[in-house]
């Protein structure tokens, strides 16, 4: 399942795929991993993106 | 010169598929060998000091495992294991398997006198029972682990809740 939440927040922070990857310590192959839904992040890696991004567990990764 | 000794961050997707890989690599070679064991032994009929170097491997690779597990506060089988399906499934290919092999080992090595038959009889019912009785104690042990696991586990538990209880 696509993470469209990430993907829109990482935008609204204008950063490129690359830019969140160099932030979070991992390769842009894994952030587009994570966005189009095919590779399951640790909590660890998880919430450095939502510190990166200044949001929470919840507002990224929690599916409805 | 702090810069340069700095690690540089290891991509977690990476890091483990590499351990995927490794492991994936590591129990095909393991197979491996344990099928050169077998082909060595039963077919080629070499001595166990020809291929020591197998024996050696086939018994320390389980051995490492039973460390391992321990120090990392796991255990591997499934919960009621003893009365699993799977655990009579496993008994039973093991049984064929086995049987399989002595009778390559008895296609292979020419005819037997009687003498020799009784022998290879009694030490293919010996090997099996001790086989099965070892596994069972192993998996009785490793059941008792898990017990014992849970209650270390429940107890750091419960004295963490008090503690938080205390600074609150």
């Amino acid at each position: 399942m696509k993470n469209l939440k990430l993907k829109a927040a990482r935008v609204a922070k204008d950063l490129s795929q690359s830019d969140l990857a160099q932030l979070v310590g991992v390769t842009r192959q894994t952030i587009g991993m994570i966005e189009a839904g095919n590779y399951n992040p640790t909590l660890n890696l998880c919430i450095a993106i939502c510190k990166a991004l200044d949001k929470t567990l919840d507002e990224l990764f929690w599916e409805e | 010169m702090k810069k340069f000794l700095k690690k540089a961050p290891v991509d977690e997707r990476i890091l483990q598929a590499k351990r995927q890989i490794h492991a994936e690599m590591l129990l095909m070679i393991y197979y491996f060998i344990i099928i050169a064991f077998a082909v060595k032994t039963l077919l080629l009929h070499y001595s166990l000091g020809q291929c020591i170097v197998e024996y050696c491997i086939i018994l320390f690779v389980p051995l490492y495992q039973m460390v391992r597990t321990r120090q990392l506060k796991v255990v591997l089988i499934p919960e009621n294991y003893r009365a699993n399906r799977r655990n009579a499934k496993e008994m039973a290919a093991f049984f064929i398997v086995y049987g399989a092999c002595i009778a390559i080992f008895i296609a292979t090595g020419g005819l037997m006198d009687s003498q020799g038959w009784t022998i290879l009889g009694i030490t293919f019912v010996v090997c099996f029972i001790v086989f099965c009785v070892s596994r069972q104690v192993f998996i009785q042990v490793e059941e008792r682990r898990r017990k014992k696991l849970e209650e270390e586990f429940s107890a750091e538990e419960a004295s963490e809740d008090t503690s938080s209880d205390k600074t609150i």
